[in-house]
């Protein structure tokens, strides 16, 4: 091995700088690079695992929110509402303008549904009949352009039902009935035929609605197993005119821009829904009042023909007894005359015979007179 | 003042409830160009001396100064920059960058402090002009230590410490390697500090200091200093 030199360096060597750039890269940058490429397959095995954990770790933490953001798109296109307010009697056109008077409250749209059981195919299942807006029969695919229309559907297959025995059913269920069979109803927890105008629907197109995303179970009711297994839209007219509706469906301002479950959207609903719990006497009797207002004028009015037609009956009778007593009258005159006549007729007939015995004796002794000469 | 001051100097390690004392008390102090050797048995806590005063340790009371400057007192940032700057290291395993030759190596050093001497020229000065294109893996263990004492002095520091050279090389070798540090030390004047349990190399030194269960118990100083050739152990 060489000795080691013994000389120093002159006063003005040029110094070391730390290298520029082009020349050769830092002592950091040449370590890392061949301690790569020395080992390059385990260096791209462990970017692989750890590209794998970050890349399963993002999606983790991303599936949740993306869930959520999509179900809150879904949400939000098809003006799902905020709010649902269901009544013991019912709901009439003047609670619909009451709720939609109430402080936050932007949409108010109120529809009528009713369980029953149905056939379809070869199942009986139960099912909830719901009306459509009038104005989900004028759009292609996506229910309804106006603005007011809450819950809207979206169409997948066919076309709107517009006669009263047309239906659309559900989508997303597998339950051998497709466009163009029938759904029969069979029976239901209430008066049925105090309802709905037909028993027997054709199926005219499929829609998905996002108020029922379960399609495992649509809803609970107390016919058959429990729970609804499928849904039907009808139009408007195939509910019978009279019939309440069976729940408003609200829409709360400002929500829509919220992420629907988050809590800032609770917060803002849940306000709301305080407001209108505080007003539900007021809203509860004002119902109670139309109802037996309309009651009541349906009785008025019955009450008035009764009295009109007690009236005209009373008026006849009187004109009936009239005529009946002139009739009389008329038979009293007849009577009369005809006894003149009677007696007429006798005093002819005495003097006719009075005549015949005169005209006999005339001729009598005409005779007699003859015989004598 | 001295160039290196040590004043009661203490460090403590607490293990669970055993208080265990490293270094109790340490008072010596180091004038400028001398070599200074730092001897003592196993556990009497040399290397934590060196680690100490190379900033790479911190002590838990008393004051370390070098040059004026208080090592003892300095925060993270600043004790980064004094062994950059102002220490040169050269560890008993030598502790080279495998995947660079050996004047990158020494480069690497370079290219971290602010007055480098050129690399070549310090690998030239110690032997290796020959071999520096060689990465560590392909020089023996003499020739890499002689790479991490150019490593170090290619820093120009102030002060050199060497934490047991010659532990891992020959006999012969290590005589070289000795005699390197001593050459550097007498022609350019550096402070040399050299930690060892092998008491032959206290003839080379100038200084020399006994340390035994953490304090120094005796420090001789040394009129002639003999060559490292001739030492014999």
């Amino acid at each position: 091995m060489p000795a080691p030199t013994n000389t120093s360096l002159p006063p003005d060597a040029p110094r070391d700088r730390p290298s520029a750039r082009g020349r050769r890269p830092s002592a950091f940058w040449l370590e890392l690079l061949r301690s790569i490429r020395g080992s390059l397959g385990r260096f791209l095995a462990i970017l692989g695992i750890v590209a794998l954990g970050c890349g399963f770790f993002a999606g983790l933490q991303m599936a949740g929110s993306d869930m959520r953001l999509a179900a809150d798109r879904y949400y939000d296109a098809t003006c799902l509402w905020d709010l649902r307010v269901i009544s013991t009697l019912g709901l009439g056109d003047a609670d619909v303008l009451r709720l939609g008077q109430i402080e936050g409250v932007t949409e108010v749209m109120a529809s009528r549904s009713v369980d029953a059981m149905a056939q379809m195919g070869d199942e009986q299942v139960a099912v909830r009949i719901t009306s459509l807006g009038e104005e989900d029969a004028e759009t292609d695919r996506f229910a309804s352009v106006s603005a007011s229309r809450v819950n809207r559907l979206v169409l997948r297959e066919g076309g709107w039902p517009t006669a009263a025995d047309e239906c659309v059913i559900s989508a997303d269920v597998n339950r051998g009935v497709s466009v163009g069979d029938t759904v029969r109803v069979l029976y239901g927890s209430s008066a049925l035929d105090d309802l709905l105008q037909t028993r027997s629907y054709k199926v005219v197109g499929t829609v998905s609605s996002s108020d029922n995303v379960y399609t495992s179970n649509f809803g609970s009711t107390n016919l058959g197993a429990g729970k609804i297994d499928d849904y039907l839209y009808v139009p408007d007219g195939a509910f019978k005119r009279d019939a309440a509706y069976t729940v408003a469906y609200l829409k709360v301002a400002g929500a829509q821009d919220l992420q629907s479950g988050s809590d800032a959207y609770r917060a803002k609903v849940g306000s709301v829904k305080e407001r209108i719990e505080q007003g539900t006497d007021a809203l509860a009797s004002g119902r109670r009042e139309d109802l037996r207002k309309k009651a009541q004028a349906e009785l008025d009015d019955e009450v008035a023909t009764y009295w009109r037609k007690h009236d005209e009956a009373y008026d006849e009778l009187a004109s009936s007894k009239r005529r009946l007593d002139e009739a009389e009258a008329q038979i009293a005159d007849g009577q009369a005359q005809l006894d003149a006549g009677q007696r007429e007729y006798d005093a002819g007939v005495a003097e006719l015979r009075s005549r015949r015995a005169d005209a006999e004796r005339q001729l009598a002794d005409g005779q007699a007179q003859l015989d004598a000469t | 003042m001295a160039f290196v001051e040590f004043k009661d100097v203490r460090k403590t390690y607490q293990m669970g409830d055993v208080e265990v004392r490293a270094v109790d008390g340490m008072d010596f102090a180091i004038e400028r160009g001398e070599l200074v050797v730092i001897v003592g048995p196993s556990g009497a806590g040399k290397t934590t001396v060196l680690n100490m005063l190379g900033g790479m340790d911190s002590c838990s009371s008393g004051t370390i100064a070098l040059d004026g400057a208080l090592v003892s007192a300095m925060g993270e940032r600043e004790l980064t920059q004094y062994r950059r700057h102002d220490i040169g290291f050269v560890f008993q395993f030598y502790n080279l960058v495998q995947n660079l030759t050996a004047l990158e190596n020494v480069e690497l050093a370079g290219q971290i402090c602010r007055d480098p001497l050129p690399a070549a020229d310090v690998l030239a000065q110690v032997g290796l002009e020959k071999r520096m294109d060689n990465f560590p893996a392909q020089l023996s263990g003499g020739e890499q230590q002689r790479v991490a004492i150019a490593r170090a002095l290619a820093k120009n520091p102030k002060l050199l410490l060497c934490d047991e050279p010659t532990g891992a090389l020959d006999y012969r070798t290590g005589k070289q390697i000795l005699g390197l540090l001593q050459d550097t030390c007498r022609s350019t004047g550096r402070t040399v500090v050299i930690v060892t349990h092998n008491m032959a190399f206290t003839q080379i030194a100038d200084r020399v200091i006994h340390v035994r269960e953490g304090r120094a118990q005796a420090v001789e100083l040394n009129d002639r200093p003999a060559d490292a050739a001739v030492v014999e152990w």
